[in-house]
C-alpha cells in the first residue's frame, strides 16, 4: 500500500493528475458560495433579536471552522513531513499557513463587525474571539519560522515541529481562554451564543462552510503546484514543461 | 555539479566489516545541487581526500556523509546498515568539522571531559595523554576563546586521539596549523591509517602520506 | 556514557559556562526587575491598585524575562560547532534537551523565583498570596523552559533571532499566564487556588513527557 501512496506523492504524478482539480474545485466553489450566499441573505428570515445584521454569521462561522479545520490538515501533512519525509506533504503544509491565517483574521474581522451592533464596542475579549487572535498568531508564528529558513525542505520541516506543538496546545489553549473568560465576568459570553437555530438559518451555514472548505483545497491545490514546481525546479520533467509553455507562449 | 562513476576498490568478505559505502549520492544545498551520483566504497586503511576549491561543497559533502544532513538522493551504509540513527556508526565516528565544536568558556580539559560524558564512543587513553599527543598540554588550562586558532585547532583535533574510533571524518583539519603540527597530524593519520582505520578529509590543500590517497574532485568551480 | 552521566555533563557545562560568564547570565534577570518596576511608573504608586495588578505584573515580566533568556541557550553551542558534536556524539538528544531546559531553569527560573519576592512585597502583595505566586511561578517557570527549550531549538541561529523567538512562544505560554495570574488573584481575595495550581502541574507533567522529543527533532532538522 505504500509504494502507492508512494507514487501518488511522487511530485511530478501528483502534478499531473492535479492539473483539472483546481479548476473544478473553484467552479463548485462558485456555485456552493452563491447558494449559499442567496440562502443566508436572502432567503433566511431575520433574526428576531439582532435583526439583519446577525447575516454576518455565514462569513464569520464558517471562516473560524476553516481557521481550526485548516490548522488540523497543516498538522496532519507535518505529521506525515516528519514521519514519512514525504515532500508534497511539507508543501502541502506551507501553502496552507498562509490561507489558514487569513481565514483566522477574516474570522475575527467579521466577529469585530457583527460585535459593533451588538455590544456598540469593536471588540470584547469574549472566549472564542480571543482564542481565535491567538490562533492567528501561532499561524504568523508558522509563516515567520518558515520564510525565517533559508533551506526549504529544512524550512518545511521546522514548521511542521512547530504546527505540531501549536496543536498539543489548542486544546490547552482553548480551554483555559474559556475559564478565564468565566472569571472575568463579560458581558457577552451569552450573546455569542446562537440559540436553538432554525433550519432556514442553518443550511445556508452549512454550505458555505462547504464552500470555504472547496475554496480552500482550490486556493491550497493552486499553491501546492507551484511549490512543486519550485522544489523540482532542477528536474528534467520540470525543465521540459518550462521549455514546452514558454514555446507555447511564443508560438 | 560533478557526474561520478563508480570506483573500483579491493573487495573485503564480511558485510560487517568496517567499511562505509556510499552509492548514488546526491547533496543538495538550498536548490543548488552539488553532487550528484557519488559512489565510492572506503574500506579498513583507505585514505580519501575530497578535494576541490572552496564552495564547491566539500563541507556539505562530509557533512552527509557523516549523518548530519540527510542526502537528496543515494545512501551511506556502515558496516552494512544505513547510518541513520545508527547507534554503532555513531560510537565509531570522529568528526572534526571546520567548526572548533569547542565551548569557549571552558578549557580543553573541560571540553573533552564533557565530549567523553557524551560520548558512545570508548576512550583508548587520558584526557591528558590526548592533549599531551596533540601538544596542548600546556594551554589545557586557559579558557578556550582565549587560545589562538592553531591552538584550538589542536584541541579540537585531540578527539581524534582520545577516542578509539576506526572511522575518521576531518573537514579542513590543517587550517591555522603551523608546519611542526601538520606534521604532528599527518603522522597520526598515518598511524590509524596503519591501525587499518578508515580517513576521510575534506581539504582543498596537498598533504603527505606514506598511504595511498584516492581523491574525489568536487570540482574546481568556485560556486 | 550512562544517561546520568549525559544529564550531570550538560547540566555541569550550563553552570560552568554561566558561573564564567555571570554577566550574561545577569542580563535576563535585571531584565525582569526593570520590567516590573515599569509599572508603577505607568500606573502610579496607589498601593490598592497595584495590590490588584501585581500577580499580573510579575507573571508578564516573568514570561517577557524568559523568552529573552532562552535564545542564548543553543546559539552559542551552534555558533561553536559543539551542538553538532552534540548529535554526533549518538547521546540520546531528548535526554540533552531535559538537561539543557533543568538547566535553564536553574539559571533562570529559579532566580527569578527569588527576585518575585522583593518585587512583589513592593507592589503590595504579601502573606500567603505571594506563597501562591512562588508556587505558582515555579510550576509555571519550570513550564517555560521546557516550553522554551523546544523553540529555542527551531529557531538557533536564525537572524530575527531573540524577536522571533519571543514572536513564537509568547502565545504558548498564555495557558500558563491565565493559571498562574488566576491562582495568585484567587489567593488574594481568600478563595482557594489548589485547581490553577493542580493545571499548573498537569501542564508541567505534559511538558515534561513531550517537549523533549520535539526538542531532539527539531535539533535534528536545524543541524541539515
Amino acid at each position: 500500500m505504500f509504494a502507492f501512496l508512494h507514487k501518488y506523492a511522487s511530485l511530478m504524478h501528483f502534478y499531473r493528475l492535479s492539473a483539472r482539480w483546481s479548476g473544478w474545485l473553484a467552479l463548485a466553489t462558485a456555485l456552493l458560495m452563491a447558494y449559499g450566499l442567496y440562502g443566508g441573505l436572502v432567503t433566511a428570515p431575520a433574526d428576531y433579536q439582532q435583526g439583519d445584521s446577525f447575516r454576518i454569521i455565514y462569513i464569520h462561522v464558517p471562516s473560524a471552522w476553516m481557521s481550526l479545520f485548516i490548522y488540523m490538515c497543516m498538522a496532519g501533512a507535518g505529521a506525515v513531513a516528519l514521519v514519512w519525509k514525504i515532500k508534497l506533504a511539507e508543501i502541502w503544509l506551507r501553502a496552507s499557513a498562509p490561507l489558514g491565517a487569513s481565514f483566522t483574521f477574516l474570522a475575527l474581522v467579521t466577529g469585530s463587525i457583527w460585535g459593533k451592533p451588538m455590544w456598540g464596542t469593536w471588540w470584547v475579549w469574549d472566549a472564542r474571539l480571543t482564542s481565535e487572535l491567538i490562533l492567528l498568531f501561532l499561524y504568523v508564528g508558522i509563516m515567520a519560522l518558515d520564510n525565517a529558513i533559508e533551506d526549504r525542505r529544512t524550512g518545511a520541516r521546522a514548521a511542521a515541529v512547530l504546527t505540531l506543538i501549536g496543536v498539543v496546545n489548542i486544546p490547552i489553549i482553548h480551554y483555559s481562554v474559556e475559564w478565564w473568560s468565566t472569571l472575568h465576568q463579560g458581558p457577552t459570553v451569552s450573546k455569542l451564543d446562537r440559540p436553538s437555530i432554525h433550519i432556514d438559518m442553518l443550511i445556508p451555514l452549512l454550505v458555505m462552510a462547504i464552500a470555504f472548505t472547496t475554496f480552500y483545497f482550490a486556493a491550497a491545490l493552486a499553491r501546492v503546484r507551484g511549490g512543486i514546481l519550485a522544489y523540482d525546479r532542477n528536474t528534467n520533467w520540470v525543465r521540459e514543461l518550462v521549455g514546452r509553455e514558454a514555446a507555447r507562449g511564443h508560438g | 555539479m560533478q557526474r561520478f562513476h563508480r570506483q573500483h576498490q579491493a573487495t573485503v568478505p564480511a558485510a560487517a566489516s568496517a567499511r562505509l559505502e556510499v552509492r548514488d549520492l546526491d547533496v543538495e544545498r538550498g536548490a543548488r545541487s552539488l553532487v550528484s551520483g557519488l559512489a565510492f566504497d572506503a574500506a579498513p586503511g583507505a585514505l580519501i581526500q575530497l578535494g576541490g576549491a572552496n564552495g564547491s561543497g566539500k563541507t556539505s559533502v562530509i557533512r552527509t556523509l557523516a549523518g548530519l544532513v540527510a542526502p537528496a538522493a543515494g545512501s551511506v551504509h556502515w558496516r552494512g546498515e544505513p547510518i541513520a540513527g545508527n547507534a554503532r556508526f555513531h560510537a565509531e565516528l570522529a568528526f572534526v568539522g571546520h567548526l572548533s565544536g569547542l565551548c569557549g568558556e571552558l578549557d580543553a580539559r573541560e571540553n573533552l571531559g564533557f565530549q567523553l560524558a557524551l560520548a558512545r564512543a570508548p576512550a583508548r587513553c587520558t584526557i591528558d595523554e590526548a592533549l599531551a599527543r596533540l601538544d596542548a598540554r600546556r594551554f589545557a588550562r586557559r579558557p578556550v576563546r582565549q587560545l589562538s586558532a592553531g591552538q584550538r585547532q589542536r584541541v579540537a583535533l585531540a578527539r581524534l586521539a582520545l577516542f578509539d574510533c576506526p572511522l575518521w571524518m576531518l573537514d579542513e583539519p590543517f587550517t591555522a596549523l603551523d608546519a611542526a603540527t601538520r606534521g604532528q597530524l599527518e603522522s597520526l593519520i598515518d598511524a590509524h591509517l596503519d591501525a587499518d582505520g578508515t580517513v576521510i578529509i575534506a581539504t582543498h590543500q596537498l598533504f603527505d602520506s606514506r598511504h595511498a590517497l584516492t581523491l574525489l574532485d568536487l570540482g574546481s568551480t568556485r560556486r | 556514557m550512562s544517561m546520568a552521566g549525559v544529564f550531570a555533563a550538560v547540566v555541569r557545562r550550563e553552570l560552568r559556562r554561566a558561573a564564567r560568564s555571570q554577566s550574561e547570565a545577569l542580563y535576563p534577570l535585571i531584565f525582569f526587575v526593570l520590567a516590573v518596576i515599569l509599572y508603577p511608573f505607568a500606573l502610579g504608586p496607589d498601593p490598592a491598585l497595584l495590590a490588584r495588578v501585581a500577580a499580573g505584573v510579575v507573571w508578564v515580566a516573568a514570561l517577557l524575562a524568559a523568552s529573552l533568556s532562552l535564545d542564548t541557550l543553543f546559539r552559542n553551542d551552534y555558533g561553536d560547532g559543539s551542538l553538532e558534536l552534540v548529535v554526533l556524539s549518538g547521546a540520546p538528544l531528548a535526554l540533552v534537551a531535559l538537561a539543557k531546559a533543568s538547566a535553564h531553569w536553574l539559571l533562570s527560573g529559579v532566580p527569578i523565583l527569588l527576585l518575585a519576592v522583593p518585587l512583589a512585597l513592593a507592589l503590595e502583595l504579601g502573606g500567603t498570596t505571594l506563597v501562591i505566586l512562588l508556587a505558582s511561578l515555579a510550576l509555571g517557570s519550570a513550564c517555560m523552559s521546557l516550553i522554551g527549550t523546544a523553540v529555542s531549538a527551531l529557531t538557533v541561529g536564525l537572524r530575527g533571532g531573540g524577536m522571533l523567538l519571543a514572536m513564537l512562544i509568547l502565545p504558548l505560554y498564555i495557558p500558563l499566564l491565565i493559571f498562574g495570574a488566576a491562582a495568585t488573584s484567587n489567593a488574594a481575595l481568600g478563595l482557594g487556588a489548589a485547581a490553577e495550581l493542580y493545571f499548573l502541574a498537569g501542564l508541567l507533567v505534559l511538558a515534561v513527557t513531550l517537549t523533549p522529543w520535539a526538542t531532539a527533532a527539531a535539533l535534528k532538522i536545524r543541524m541539515g
